[in-house]
């Protein structure tokens, strides 16, 4: 039962990265469905003016589809950075399917890498509303 | 004399746990600005929980609760955005342009 609970578990992760990653593919490069779905303007924005840490991530995205970086850099650097830890995560859910000796426990990161994540996010926050370091706003 | 002694520590790997929990903290923070990635980091965070609390690893439970919280606060946020953003936000706006915030 727990080996069954074990496996469903793995399938599901993979598979819920491989459709987020079709879905974002298609939503950053179809600009009539950014049309027809558009999430709602940040209410936080709207709220206080203020950007938050995820403020242009897809405009980043689309841009590096473009193979525009200083313009994807501009609009969200915390996205373009954090793609190769995604990618890293996409490829640790991969094993764990398709390896039989790879397990749960075998996946090591060290925790101050992980603690290290929340951190730099909320310092990304911080700085990017800064006047001094505008180059980091998309706006 | 030195004393320092040789201390057995044990390995224990917690790195699903750990995952869990941030993706889950992450999640309940963003959960107001960007509800779509707040359920997304909310799913990852519970099938990671899952994963985690089967190996016995610390903080996977903690992580599967918070990304439980973290899915429903970004679907109720996806849902009511647009209709609190209609609503609600001009009269927040007019009211801290009055506190000239």
């Amino acid at each position: 039962m727990n080996l069954h609970a074990k496996i469903w578990a793995e399938r599901a992760l993979l598979i819920f990265v491989l459709v987020m990653i079709v879905l974002v593919y298609f939503y950053v490069t179809t600009p009539a469905l950014r049309e027809v779905i558009r999430p709602h303007h940040c209410l936080f924005y709207q709220a206080t003016g203020l950007l938050c840490p995820a403020c242009g991530g897809t405009r980043a995205i689309g841009h590096l589809f473009d193979g525009n970086l200083p313009l994807a850099l501009k609009s969200n650097a915390l996205a373009v950075f954090s793609l190769p830890a995604i990618a890293c995560g996409v490829l640790a859910a991969f094993r764990l399917v398709f390896d039989p000796s790879y397990g749960p426990s075998d996946i090591r990161i060290s925790p101050y890498w992980l603690w290290s994540l929340p951190v730099l996010i909320i310092i990304f926050w911080i700085v990017r509303n800064l006047t001094y370091f505008s180059f980091l706003s998309p706006i | 004399m030195s004393d320092t002694k040789p201390v057995a520590v044990e390995a224990s790997n917690n790195t699903l746990g750990i995952i869990s929990l941030v993706a889950g903290i992450i999640g309940v923070i963003l959960f107001f600005c960007c509800s779509y990635i707040s359920v997304v980091l909310g799913v990852v965070a519970l099938i990671c929980g899952i994963l985690g609390y089967q190996q016995k690893q610390q903080y996977a439970m903690a992580g599967i609760i918070l990304g439980a919280i973290s899915i429903v606060l970004g679907i109720i946020f996806i849902i009511v955005g647009q209709v609190f953003l209609r609503e609600i936000m001009p009269i927040i706006q007019r009211e801290m342009r009055m506190m000239r915030f």
